[in-house]
């Protein structure tokens, strides 16, 4: 029965990921390689896809654009925005939420979000100002508007900086600035007396821009890593962007070789000749496939990545089995509970496939920042919820489990708005070792105090809204509980003394009194709180697990809650939106720990049969 | 985990340092009614609730737990969790945390503590330092008399600023050059700010004194600060002196010459990659002569001082390494490792009982 669901299952995922291909024929333009076209950004190489979703999801909120009834691709709007700002200026791209920026920006439909560019270019001046008002006022000090005006101008920098970064945006015939450009130079080499001639110094002033605008760069090493040839990363080299590039040629060396063919790209790609761009995009890849070979390998894994989405496939598989699950303690019970099993063990597989990829991609350790934390949390959460299922069986472990991945899965996904999730780390924290071990293990630990409270949470309601809450499924929750307790308090505890160590052998100091530091003294606190109720017999069963439903407050306040003070040394992952949804999640488990307390003869379970 | 609670928050609004003096290394948090001079004691602070958590293990030690095979693991952790809170307590006394900077291609032999303040008179005659005097920044009172059995002058420290901040020039009316008769003090734009207790904020201690000479004649009121880096001097029978307040100096009894310093980006970025100072350590003795690479995550030991590379100042050429002295630093490792084998122990032990149980 089981072997049935996993093939069938693997199956609709292949499909899936046929539905995602693009056919490449000659009457079409082959996205499909354009946006494999690698760029060094924020200090990491990377596919162009990457860089199309990411800002995509900054302007838009989504990753795919709607216009004129058809649906575009991150890459397709990219490659417009390259190539045809006119058009991409006019599309309903930038996302506001705010009322009083919506106010602001006028129009005429009532509670529009969708704003282009052509609309708000004439409002700069004013956005501007807005922006710079707010930005001097500390960031915690901030209300919603400034907030909103900040990002509604990174938003529209954003976007200017990338219509930008392949030429000079609006650019009408690229070949003949480029001929004029090089005829210049040529001038200037010849007769080198005199400063530049004023057409010189026009061509100069204005790639002097283009150096400055640019959102990546994208001109790679003609050489390759000379050291390294055979290097995975060639993080450690600089790129050119194009106006860097260009800058470069009036001093008398050639023109880099990639100039001309984007020029190129450009210029055929305007005259819609579609072979020719396609032929320019692939022999342009050709080659940077023979100079970095490597890291070609890893741009179309990424790609892979990319397509595949396996964070949000997963994010599905969990609540498919949250529903099987339930509907399991009603119907079909041997059958629903098969499938729950096989789709969360899919699930898993492609999570943590997602993990593994992210690993390969950055080429380190599991979690780096807050994004892959949540990621990790809910991977940890899973992998010990198979052990669960394994014990307790009926589909606790997998609801439980389910639950806490699909959970931590909604919040990592709303937290790719701001900009690349495999962002570079900065020195201090570059340490795989200690990212390794500390974050790992204390990760770990949030996940497994998070599960203790998710199966005290479904006896609480199990006991108090069905009859299912019997002796021996008593008895084994409590164990369960009391097991992972034990487990957590060594993991917490251990991770936290890791760090501890980390900072004494970084800056000297074993502990500072770090709000995340004291958050995770907290959670240890409180899980030793628990054992000790337990054992001195302070509490019973009911009591262990409303303790147990608190942890998962004291755990979830102490890993967001200190990022959203904004100081200390943990504070990597600010985001201030956060707060309602954690007060939306302190308030559901308070709810929980009250029904927990109940007088027993409220308890459907354990009620007398009549 | 109330105290952690408040701490936190008072962190988040008034900084570090202050949450650390102010909640965790005292025994009561205070309030200040407005108005008045008490100081109400609301919440114990952190030397208070370790206490009695150390009070309590080592009750919970005697009374409590019964010493067997089984309960062996729970004897280690409680005592464990005692060396904690006492090496915390320790390292809170006895380590001290000071910065080094260095300029490329210079040397220096001494760190800077850069929260304490202090005041130097140095005889500079014939161009050398001859002889100097250090004046804690606990003798800088209003009122307080500066004194020195070897020298014909002293010093009446007539105001005290906490802390300072530059102006434009010393034409603004906020600067306390006016106060100043003599000496460079008497043309810096400097006014006074409130004391800061923020994260990556140093108070500039600044004071007003006036040089009171053999005859008890007035030589003029000087103003001194951290922040006027420029000698202010004065020749008294015939002898030239130099005076200034800086940040307290610890000496090393070697020195640190930076050869060169490594930093890089991440390419394109303004994001640190790595940050290395590339030094040579040589003892005054000559004994010691050796280079040495400090980068972040990898400091340099010596003699009781850890220097770790901090930062980087690309105007000035400076590289700013951490220095700590903490002889207490191997307890926390100690109290982590009896805890650690105390809870394994408990918990194989657990498993193996229940093992037991379920065949």
């Amino acid at each position: 029965m089981k072997i049935i669901f996993f093939i069938t299952i693997l199956l609709l995922s292949g499909a899936h990921l046929q539905a995602e291909e693009i056919s490449s024929t000659e009457r079409v333009f082959a996205i499909d390689s354009f946006r494999r076209i690698p760029v060094q950004h924020e200090g990491r190489i990377k596919p162009l896809d990457t860089v199309a979703r990411s800002s995509l999801l900054l302007l838009h909120g989504s990753q795919s654009l709607n216009h004129q009834g058809n649906k575009l691709s991150p890459s397709q709007w990219l490659l417009e925005v390259f190539m045809n700002p006119k058009s991409a200026k006019v599309v309903k791209l930038i996302r506001v939420d705010n009322h009083d920026l919506q106010g602001m920006i006028g129009g005429e439909i009532k509670n529009r979000v969708y704003y282009s560019m052509a609309e708000l270019e004439p409002l700069s001046r004013d956005i501007f100002d807005q922006y710079s008002k707010a930005m001097v006022i500390e960031e915690n000090r901030r209300d919603s508007f400034q907030k909103a005006a900040i990002v509604l101008w990174k938003q529209m920098a954003t976007f200017l900086s990338l219509s930008n970064s392949l030429w000079v945006s609006g650019i009408e015939n690229v070949p003949q600035e480029l001929n004029a450009f090089e005829r210049e130079v040529a001038n200037k080499s010849l007769f080198s007396v005199g400063g530049d001639s004023k057409q010189l110094e026009w061509f100069k002033q204005r790639y002097q821009f283009l150096a400055e605008a640019a959102f990546f760069n994208v001109l790679y090493p003609e050489g390759g890593n000379k050291l390294r040839p055979k290097e995975v990363s060639s993080n450690s080299d600089k790129w050119l962007n194009m106006g860097e590039g260009l800058l470069a040629g009036t001093h008398g060396t050639s023109l880099h070789p990639g100039i001309k063919t984007f020029a190129r790209m450009i210029s055929v790609y305007q005259k819609k000749d579609v072979p020719a761009f396609n032929k320019v995009v692939n022999d342009y890849l050709g080659a940077f496939k023979s100079v970095f070979p490597s890291v070609n390998r890893r741009i179309n894994f990424e790609i892979i990545y990319n397509d595949l989405q396996p964070f949000f496939v997963s994010a599905i598989i969990y609540v498919l089995v949250i529903l099987c699950s339930i509907f399991s303690w009603m119907i079909w019970p041997r059958t629903l509970k098969a499938l729950a099993l096989s789709l969360i063990i899919i699930g898993f597989i492609i999570h943590s496939g997602g993990l593994v990829s992210r690993m390969i991609i950055e080429g380190r350790p599991p979690v780096t920042n807050l994004f892959s934390s949540v990621i990790f949390v809910g991977w940890g959460a899973v992998a010990i919820s198979l052990v669960l299922e394994r014990i307790l069986q009926h589909c606790m472990g997998c609801i439980i489990g389910a639950v806490i991945g699909a959970l931590s899965m909604i919040v990592a996904l709303h937290m790719v708005g701001t900009g690349d999730t495999m962002e570079v780390m900065r020195a201090v924290l570059d340490s795989n070792f200690w990212l390794s071990t500390h974050v790992v293990t204390i990760t770990l630990g949030y996940s497994s105090t998070f599960l203790a409270g998710g199966l005290a949470a479904l006896y609480i309601i199990r006991g108090l809204l069905t009859k299912t809450l019997n002796k021996e499924t008593k008895e084994k929750l409590a164990k369960m509980v009391y097991g992972i307790v034990c487990f957590s308090t060594l993991l917490t505890f251990v991770g936290t003394v890791l760090g501890g160590v980390w900072a004494d052998q970084s800056w000297g100091r074993f502990w500072g009194w770090d709000p995340k530091e004291n958050g995770a003294l907290m959670i240890i606190l409180w899980n030793v709180f628990i054992l000790h109720a337990k054992l001195g017999g302070f509490v019973r069963e009911r009591g262990l697990m409303v303790m147990a439903v608190f942890g998962n407050i004291v755990t979830g306040v102490s890993w967001f809650g200190v990022n959203m003070l904004g100081t200390g040394l943990h504070a990597y992952g600010f985001m201030a939106e956060g707060a309602f949804p954690l007060a939306m999640f302190v308030l559901s488990q308070l709810l929980i720990m009250c029904l927990g307390g109940l007088p027993k003869h409220m308890w459907r379970s354990f009620k007398p049969s009549s | 985990m109330g105290l952690l609670i408040i701490g936190t928050l008072y962190q988040a609004t008034s900084g570090a340092i202050a949450a650390q003096e102010k909640i965790f290394r005292s025994f009561f948090i205070y309030w200040y009614p407005d108005g008045s001079q008490l100081k109400i004691p609301v919440f114990p602070g952190g030397y208070f609730l370790a206490g009695i958590f150390v009070l309590n293990m080592t009750a919970s030690l005697i009374w409590r737990i019964n010493f067997s095979r089984r309960t062996l693991g729970v004897l280690l952790v409680h005592l464990g969790l005692i060396s904690i809170v006492f090496g915390e307590l320790l390292s809170g006394v006895f380590s001290t945390e000071s910065i080094a900077l260095i300029k490329i291609g210079k040397n220096t032999d001494h760190s800077l503590e850069i929260r304490k303040a202090e005041l130097i008179v140095a005889d500079i005659s014939n161009g050398e330092n001859v002889s100097q005097a250090i004046f804690p920044e606990q003798e800088l009172t209003e009122g307080n008399t500066l004194k020195n059995r070897k020298w014909p002058f002293y010093l009446n420290i007539k105001k005290v600023f906490p802390n300072a901040v530059m102006v434009s020039n010393e034409e603004n009316s906020l600067s306390l050059s006016k106060l100043a008769t003599e000496g460079v003090g008497a043309g810096v734009g400097l006014a006074e700010a409130p004391f800061t207790t923020k994260d990556g904020e140093i108070n500039y201690l600044t004071a007003c004194v006036e040089l009171v000479g053999p005859e008890g004649e007035s030589n003029g009121t000087w103003l001194l600060s951290s922040l006027i880096e420029e000698d202010q001097t004065f020749t008294i029978q015939d002898r030239q002196y130099s005076l200034a307040i800086r940040p307290k100096w610890r000496f090393f009894p070697f020195s640190l010459e930076l050869i060169e310093f490594r930093g890089e980006m991440h390419p394109g970025t303004e994001i640190p990659k790595s940050f290395a100072s590339f030094v040579k350590l040589f003892s005054r003795e000559g004994g010691v002569d050796r280079q040495a690479l400090i980068s972040m995550n990898k400091p340099l030991k010596y003699q009781g001082r850890t220097f770790y590379q901090s930062g980087f100042d690309k105007d000035d050429g400076v590289s700013v390494l951490q220095v700590v002295e903490n002889p207490t630093w191997a307890m926390p490792y100690f109290s982590s490792i009896l805890v650690f084998v105390g809870l394994m122990y408990q918990f194989v032990c657990g498993l193996l009982f229940y093992n037991r149980k379920k065949a």
